[in-house]
């Protein structure tokens, strides 16, 4: 045990890296276990959401997911450590220490590393375990205190199951040192490998045309799945992401292993001769290490996308939720016909505005689509009344045949990337062909109590409508603790829907769209009644807890590829710091020395980054163009918090190479 | 013309309760143009001399003078300004740049900072001519022979045309063929290109290539040794000065 903890120490550097980084991914691992068992914040969660078991369940998915990076990223680790260590296990076994015993020992040293990570993960994970609950809870704007959380019982799931990772480890490292042939061991391994020519430079190029492709394809995404006959499309887009995953996946690694190493190479040759020492230096290191680490650095790219483009969807689709759930609902209290007369029994001093429409179904078409809808069309004058006391909706200029489509499905409307311009027209089934001039997703009174789309034309285009007419009620209840009750039992009373069939006949305009207060067969459907509060607190809290979920793995996952990534640069280093030193030694003044360690940092750190950020640009790009009114400040923030601290990764890289080397100690300064 | 003026160097390791002298009062001078070896046995302090020369490392006491710079009084620019102008290097391990190609090698010394000469690509094109190395500027040092890269390291010397050139142990790493043949070029180039070469070396038969040699044993002048026939003769000189070094007597200096 003496030995181990020796033996520990004398490669501090390494494992006080692999503890910290370790207690870290740990400690959060047991703040999810212990918020999945907290049962008062489960309840206050369940009241809100009207769905029990979501936040434990939701906890405890992504704290199994975090645990299975958590292993990967400590095997990953113990080999990078272990590979620094071969020439010494080779001296050893050359000595005569038995591969029996060195294997032992590195168990023993696995199992005391991960007990000291354990012990400082869960203290570290009690404390923060308060910090992360108030994170979600205000994020799910519950109304729950939570102290410090104590869970001896992930304390216990989390310390067995990671102390058979630790031996499993310990294992793997004992098979590894066993073998009769010690030639191997004692060589050092090449720091450097030599970019090859022949081949990979096809495949560089072909791996940036797959993944500049890739890009095309995610930007034109809807207008290629359009041009797919309906029935196919589901499994036709499935197909379409399938491929574009592989080339991007595929076209990243060839990039990262062959095209950038051999351009770099390339680019450094046409100006042989003409540039500096230092910066031949710093694309040359570049260079080798995109080829030494082509696999750590893949792999930490895709981790880079994944996690930027998750995070900005989810910001995203935060922002779009939340926006979207105050849009579905805009009155306090929205009605039917259907549940008029029930729910002004309930609010019979609620103040009303009525608004009348005209179900009739179009065919939407331009673009490369076209599509069948039930239109509840409005008089303009109608709309803009209702505006006065609903400013987010947007100004009308409509003139002559001119409408504005109300539709959620933006995307539908809009002109995508590679596709012909071609104005959007809706051929009403029984009324004019109208153009469609305006678009919006702000439903006037709310969204929950509309069919399909809205459609505001001109009160003369209105009056040239035939269609069934529907009519829907905003209620404003004074805001009182009575009118809060009221509206809460009718929110919790069963929800009722209104159906419109969508039958062959309504369809080809044969026949008017007819309200019905049953489903049979194919229909449109509809809520007969809308509540704002209820619904707005469980969206918010259900949201919340999603974007809560997403912040917190993409975190781990940036930390965690960042560290890889530290690590093997830090290792890397080690091995160049005598070409530095003989830079040196020939004059090279220690500032330029220091120059060529910070450049190579950056560049290394700079590829997953760059690729990340265009991949997840690419990818929200395409989200915003399929919702509607896109919240994209969220995405931005979340992005740049990312990158900022993948900087201060590279920046600590840096620091660290720069205090244990010896570049800035050994030279002159110039 | 003096090249190279060492006067009562002292270099003391250690501290008060454990000093070790690896160099003691050593005093001598190389003229310049002469190929000098160093010789001595192991712990002579031949490496010490080195990098006191190389500016690696400080003297206790005592001055070096390279061509009429005195290089202990140096400021840290002035250090690498006098690495990158006066001295070339030959390490026994070559110490080339595994990631840069056998013409970026050879130009480091002057690309070192700016501006990057002119006529890099002439000046590189005649040290590559000198040493035979044409063919090979664009291959990287893990594809050539032990001896080409070891030309590779002498022509990286020779670029910046320094006053003087350091070889630490240049052929320790060879084979007897590459080896002959590198001192072959060491001497081409100090009498071509008439530039002053200073070698440590073990070997007799190395040492041989030079015009003189100077003995050190416990970190003190031991004897010279200067070629007057032919290389055999001087050869076999070495050999009866590297005999008596193991049990001898000192001789006088050269001043």
């Amino acid at each position: 045990m003496r030995r181990a903890v020796k033996q520990l120490w004398r490669h501090r550097r390494g494992n006080t890296l692999a503890v910290v980084l370790g207690a870290l991914l740990i400690a959060v691992l047991y703040a999810l276990g212990a918020l999945s068992e907290n049962h008062a914040l489960a309840d206050a969660a369940a009241t809100a959401m009207q769905v029990t078991a979501v936040v434990p369940a939701g906890l405890t998915l992504v704290m199994l997911l975090l645990l299975a990076f958590t292993v990967t990223f400590q095997f990953y680790l113990e080999r990078a450590l272990w590979q620094r260590r071969r020439q010494e296990f080779g001296v050893a076994r050359l000595l005569g220490l038995s591969a029996n015993r060195l294997g032992g020992r590195l168990v023993l040293e696995a199992l005391v590393r991960q007990a000291v990570t354990l012990v400082l993960g869960l203290s570290l994970g009690v404390v923060v375990s308060k910090l992360i609950a108030m994170a979600m809870v205000r994020l799910m704007g519950l109304h729950v205190t939570t102290g410090l959380l104590w869970s001896p019982l992930t304390m216990l799931e989390l310390s067995v199951t990671l102390m058979v990772v630790a031996a499993l480890q310990g294992l793997l490292d004992a098979l590894a040192v066993r073998g009769r042939d010690l030639t191997p061991w004692l060589r050092p391994l090449p720091v450097t490998a030599l970019p090859t020519r022949r081949g990979g430079r096809w495949r560089g190029l072909l791996g940036a045309g797959l993944m500049i492709a890739g890009w095309v394809v995610m930007l034109g995404w809807r207008p290629l799945l359009s041009r797919l006959p309906q029935q196919n499309r589901q499994w036709g887009g499935l197909g379409l992401l399938v491929v574009i995953l592989s080339a991007w996946l595929i076209g990243t690694y060839w990039v990262i292993r062959d095209g950038l190493p051999l351009w770099l190479t390339a680019l450094q040759r046409r100006h042989q001769g003409r540039w500096l020492i230092s910066t031949t230096m710093t694309l040359t290191t570049i260079a080798s290490r995109l080829r030494a680490h082509a696999h750590s650095l893949w792999l930490t790219t895709i981790l880079a996308s994944v996690t930027m483009t998750v995070l900005g969807s989810a910001s995203m689709v935060y922002g779009v939720a939340t926006a979207e759930m105050n849009r579905a609902v805009v009155a306090p209290v929205v009605v039917t016909a259907q549940t008029k007369r029930s729910v002004l029994a309930a609010l019979p001093q609620a103040p009303t505005r009525e608004l009348t429409t005209k179900l009739v179904v179009g065919r939407l078409t331009g673009g490369a689509a076209s599509h069948l809808g039930l239109y509840q069309v409005m008089a303009a004058s109608d709309y803009l009344r209702l505006r006065r006391g609903q400013p987010s909706l947007p100004a009308l200029q409509l003139t002559g045949r001119q409408a504005m489509v109300i539709t959620t499905r933006i995307g539908q409307v809009q002109r995508h990337f590679g596709e012909r311009h071609r104005p959007h027209v809706i051929a009403l089934a029984r009324g004019p062909q109208v153009q469609v001039a305006q678009v919006t997703n702000q439903f006037p009174l709310g969204q929950d109590v509309f069919f399909d789309r809205g459609l505001v034309v001109t009160d003369a285009a209105f009056a040239q409508v035939v269609g069934t007419t529907d009519r829907l009620w905003g209620l404003y209840p004074a805001a009182t603790a009575a009118t809060r009750r009221a509206v809460n039992r009718l929110a919790r009373g069963d929800a009722q829907l209104s159906f419109v069939a969508n039958t062959a006949a309504v369809r080809a305009g044969r026949q008017l769209p007819r309200l019905a207060t049953v489903a049979g067969g194919r229909t449109w459907s509809r809520a007969a009644a809308a509540y704002r509060a209820p619904v707005r607190a469980a969206g918010q809290t259900l949201f919340g807890f999603g974007l809560f979920l997403a912040l917190l793995a993409g975190t781990v996952v940036v930390v965690a590829t960042a560290s890889i990534l530290l690590l093997k640069l830090v290792i890397a280093a080690d091995g160049s710091q005598a070409e530095l030193a003989v830079l040196q030694q020939l004059g090279l003044p220690a500032t330029s020395a220091r120059r060529i360690t910070w450049q190579t940092v950056g560049g290394v750190f700079a590829l997953p980054l760059v690729i990340g950020v265009a991949d997840a640009v690419v990818t929200l790009v395409t989200l915003h163009s399929q919702v509607a009114e896109p919240s994209g400040g969220l995405a931005a923030v979340v992005i740049t918090v990312y990158i900022v601290v993948f900087l201060g990764f590279a920046w600590m890289t840096g620091r660290l190479i720069d205090q244990l080397s010896l570049v800035g100690r050994a030279g002159p300064e110039d | 013309m003096r090249m190279v003026s060492v006067n009562h160097l002292t270099k003391i390791y250690g501290h008060r309760f454990n000093r070790v002298a690896a160099l003691t009062d050593l005093s001598f001078a190389v003229d310049a143009g002469e190929f000098v070896g160093i010789m001595g046995p192991s712990g002579a302090g031949k490496s010490t001399l080195l990098n006191i020369l190389a500016t690696i490392d400080q003297p206790t006491t005592g001055t070096v003078t390279v061509n009429g710079t005195a290089i202990g009084a140096l400021s840290d620019s002035a250090t690498a300004k006098f690495r990158r102008e006066q001295l070339g290097f030959i390490f026994q391990d070559f110490n080339l740049i595994g990631d840069l190609t056998v013409a970026d090698n050879i130009t480091t010394p002057l690309t070192l900072v700016p501006p990057v000469p002119a006529n890099l690509a002439s000046r590189l094109a005649a040290v590559a001519k000198l040493l035979h190395l044409t063919a090979l500027l664009q291959r990287y040092p893990a594809e050539l022979s032990r001896g080409q890269q070891q030309r590779v390291a002498a022509a990286r010397a020779l670029i910046a045309e320094p006053s003087l050139i350091l070889a630490d142990e240049p052929t320790g790493s060879l084979d007897s063929l590459a080896a002959s043949e590198l001192l072959g070029y060491l001497t081409q180039i100090n009498l071509q290109e008439d530039r002053t070469i200073l070698m440590v070396t073990h070997d007799a038969y190395t040492a041989s290539y030079c015009n003189r040699i100077i003995f050190i044993k416990d970190g003190t002048f031991f004897a010279e040794v200067t070629r007057n026939g032919s290389r055999a003769r001087f050869h076999q000189q070495i050999i009866d000065m590297a005999a008596t070094l193991s049990g001898g007597i000192a001789h006088a200096p050269r001043r």
